[in-house]
């Protein structure tokens, strides 16, 4: 089980930098520029899948926040906390293409329309879930505020969605693309979602990892003020340090 | 900042890309280290 992990992770990474590398030769090979906007509409093709993967993971927290209320099994929230750190890293990726788009195509790095407010509402609650998580002490405490808070934060996300076509906004809710457009915007959503896939599920095994590592270094410790005590008192303690 | 239309492109590939690549490596370090 393990050895067949060990030559999947590999595999799958592989994978992803080759589809990326396959839609980065489909950007500068085979798509048209746009005419109007021009090369500048290139970054559509990264923007958008960022901005859709950003979606997911924001939906695997709320999904992983439900589990952990409904079963209070410690995998939930590992998966919750790494799926947040993809959110905001996606987010981020999203705010700084769309900055850039904005700056050459608006002349402006930012402006307070609907979808870039709430995009970077998005990106402010979960910057702030991981602060919130790494400021409580106690697992079971920071597992249970951080689920509730990861099941409210998805609110924003159909907020973000329907915020460009139920208000007046200068970012554009749908653009029209031709063929060779729409084939290299397809192109470009497996190695995104792969990656972000790829990164979910590392950060996943990491905070795994880490719990494990932090469950042996508490027990160890309450082993040892246990022997510590028993010593004081003249005891011998069965299985103990002392 | 003055750029071309180009150069706007190509930066905004460079810092998104830059940004998931970069995670992804930082991981890998992490994971190296914790095994």
């Amino acid at each position: 089980m393990k050895s067949s992990r060990n030559i999947f992770v590999p595999i799958y990474w592989t994978v992803a930098l080759l589809a990326l590398a396959a839609a980065v030769t489909l950007l500068l090979r085979y798509t048209p520029t746009e005419e109007t906007m021009g090369p500048i509409q290139k970054i559509f093709y990264l923007h958008l899948p960022l901005a859709i993967n950003t979606f997911f993971a924001a939906l695997t927290v709320c999904i992983a926040s439900v589990g952990y209320i409904a079963q209070k099994q410690t995998y939930w929230d590992d998966l919750a906390a790494a799926a947040a750190k993809v959110t905001l890293l996606l987010a981020t990726g999203v705010l700084a293409t769309g900055m850039i788009w904005g700056h050459s195509a608006w002349g402006t790095w930012w402006t307070w329309s609907p979808r870039l407010t709430f995009s970077l509402m998005l990106w402010l609650l979960y910057a702030v879930y991981l602060i919130v998580r790494s400021s409580i002490e106690s697992p079971q405490r920071r597992a249970i505020v951080c689920a509730v808070y990861g099941l409210t934060a998805f609110l924003d996300v159909p907020i973000v969605y329907l915020s460009s076509k139920l208000l007046p906004d200068v970012h554009p809710s749908s653009i029209q693309l031709i063929t060779p457009m729409k084939i290299t915007l397809l192109v470009w959503f497996v190695p995104v979602t792969m990656i972000a896939a790829g990164l979910i599920a590392t950060r996943f095994s990491l905070n795994r990892i880490q719990r494990r590592r932090e469950q042996e270094r508490r027990e160890k410790s309450s082993r040892v003020t246990v022997a510590v005590r028993a010593g004081a008192n003249g005891r011998r303690v069965p299985g103990g340090l002392a | 900042m003055n750029l071309t239309t180009s150069q706007y492109t190509v930066l905004a590939y460079v810092v998104g890309l830059g940004l998931l690549l970069g995670y992804a490596l930082a991981q890998w370090v992490q994971a190296k280290r914790l095994k």
